[in-house]
C-alpha cells in the first residue's frame, strides 16, 4: 500500500505541525518520568542514611548475603539462584548500604526496560511503561523484581525480534531469578518461535541441574512454596518503610 | 474466614493456611487458565508479547497465595505493548487499576473493610485480565508479519 507521504504531501504537511507538538508533549513526559524515578531513588537513599531500614525484605536480603550459610543446603531459601547471586554481589556492610545499592539496581533496571521497551516496540509503549509503573515505584524499589522484569523484557525483545537463540537464553537467566519469566516461552512457543523455546529449556535445564548440584534436590521445592509458607498472603507486603 | 492472626511468614504478612487441596486447586485452576490462554492465541494468530503475555502473568498471579506490589510489576510491560501494539485501551486501564488498588491499602490499614474491598476490587481485576483472553473475550489482533 502506498504511503500517506507519497499520495498526499500536502496532508502530511498539515499534520506535520499537531504530530510535533506531540512529539515533543511524549518527550516531555518521559523525561518528567524518567526524573520522578531518580527522585524517589536519590530520597530512599537519602533516608536510608537517616533511619535503618527495616522493611523485612530488606533485612531478609541483608541476612542473606552475610550468612555464611550454604543456600537451600543449611538453610531453607525462597529465592532462585541468580537472585542469591546478585542479593550477595549487593549486600553492602551495613541494612542501609544494602537497601542503598538495591534501589540504584531497581533504577537501572527500570530505565533499562522502558529503553528495551522504547526500541522494540516504540516510544509509546516505553511512556505507558513509565507511567503504569510509576505509583508502585515507591514500593518496590527495594526488591529485585523489576530487575527480572528488565530480563524478560530483554528475551522477549531478542525473540521477537528474530534473536531466538539469545531470546530463549536471557528469558532462562529471568526464570532462574524468578520463576514467572517462564510463562512467556509458551506465547512465544505458541507463535511459532521454536527455536527459543529449544534454547530456553537446554539453558533451563543446565541452570537447574547446576543449582541442584550445588543447592541439593530440596532447594526448587524451597523455592516454589516459600520455604514452605501455607499462609494467605493479606496484601500487604508494600508496606512501606523509608519517608515516601 | 482463613482464620489466625497475621503473621510474617516467609518474607509476607499473611493469615490461615492453605490445605493441600487447596493448593492442588489453584494449581489447577492455574494450568487451565494458562492452556487456555495459549489455545486463544493459537486460534486467533495473536501475537505473543501483548495481551496474551499479559493473560499468562496475570493467571499466575490470580491463583498465587500471593499479590503484593513487586509481582504487581510484572504486569506492566505487556500492559504497555497490549495498548502500544494492539491498541487494547481496557488491558492498560485494568493494568493501571490493579497498580492503584495494590499501594492503596497501605493507607487504608486502619480501616479493615476498605481495606478488604480494595484489594477483593484489585483481585477481580486480575481475574478479567485472565477472562477476556481465556475466554476469547476479545479476540486478541492477529500477530503482525513484520518485525517491531
Amino acid at each position: 500500500m502506498p504511503s500517506t507521504a507519497s499520495t498526499a504531501p500536502v496532508a502530511t504537511t498539515s499534520a506535520r505541525g499537531p504530530m510535533a507538538s506531540l512529539e515533543r508533549a511524549s518527550a516531555s513526559l518521559l523525561w518528567i518520568l524518567v526524573l520522578a524515578r531518580v527522585a524517589i531513588m536519590l530520597i530512599a537513599v537519602v533516608s536510608f542514611e537517616r533511619e535503618t531500614p527495616t522493611e523485612p525484605t530488606i533485612v531478609r536480603f541483608h541476612e542473606l548475603g552475610t550468612s555464611d550459610a550454604r543456600p537451600w543446603r543449611d538453610e531453607a531459601i525462597e529465592f532462585p539462584p541468580l537472585q542469591i547471586l546478585a542479593i550477595d554481589a549487593l549486600t553492602g556492610a551495613d541494612v542501609a548500604a544494602t537497601a542503598s545499592r538495591l534501589v540504584v539496581v531497581w533504577l537501572v533496571a527500570d530505565l533499562g526496560a522502558a529503553l528495551i521497551l522504547g526500541t522494540t516496540w516504540g516510544r509509546r509503549t516505553a511512556a505507558a511503561y513509565l507511567v503504569l509503573g510509576l505509583p508502585l515505584a515507591p514500593f518496590v524499589a527495594t526488591s529485585l523484581d523489576v530487575a527480572t522484569v528488565a530480563l524478560t523484557v530483554g528475551g522477549v525483545a531478542l525473540a521477537v525480534r528474530a534473536r531466538q537463540r539469545g531470546g530463549g537464553v536471557l528469558l532462562a537467566g529471568a526464570a532462574l531469578a524468578r520463576l514467572w519469566p517462564a510463562l512467556l516461552i509458551v506465547s512465544l512457543a505458541v507463535s511459532g518461535r521454536r527455536r527459543a523455546a529449544r534454547w530456553f529449556a537446554v539453558s533451563l535445564g543446565a541452570g537447574v541441574a547446576g543449582w541442584v548440584a550445588w543447592g541439593g534436590v530440596g532447594a526448587p521445592r524451597q523455592v516454589v512454596t516459600f520455604r514452605g509458607a501455607t499462609g494467605w498472603e493479606i496484601g500487604r507486603t508494600g508496606v512501606r518503610s523509608y519517608g515516601l | 474466614m482463613t482464620g489466625g492472626p497475621i503473621r510474617d511468614d516467609a518474607g509476607a504478612f499473611r493469615v490461615g493456611s492453605a490445605s493441600a487441596w487447596q493448593s492442588a486447586l489453584l494449581g489447577a485452576g492455574f494450568l487451565a487458565c494458562a492452556f487456555a490462554i495459549a489455545w486463544q492465541q493459537q486460534r486467533a494468530r495473536a501475537r505473543p508479547d501483548g495481551r496474551v503475555a499479559l493473560a499468562l502473568v496475570a493467571s499466575l498471579l490470580f491463583f498465587s497465595p500471593i499479590v503484593s506490589a513487586p509481582y504487581v510489576t510484572w504486569l506492566v510491560p505487556w500492559a504497555a505493548i497490549a495498548w502500544s501494539k494492539e491498541d487494547d485501551a481496557a488491558a492498560l486501564a485494568f493494568t493501571f487499576a490493579v497498580c492503584i488498588a495494590t499501594v492503596v491499602p497501605n493507607g487504608l490499614t486502619d480501616s479493615l473493610i476498605l481495606f478488604q474491598l480494595v484489594t477483593i476490587a484489585r483481585n477481580l481485576l486480575v481475574g478479567w485480565l485472565v477472562a477476556r483472553v481465556a475466554l476469547g473475550v476479545p479476540r486478541p489482533r492477529p500477530e503482525p508479519s513484520e518485525s517491531p
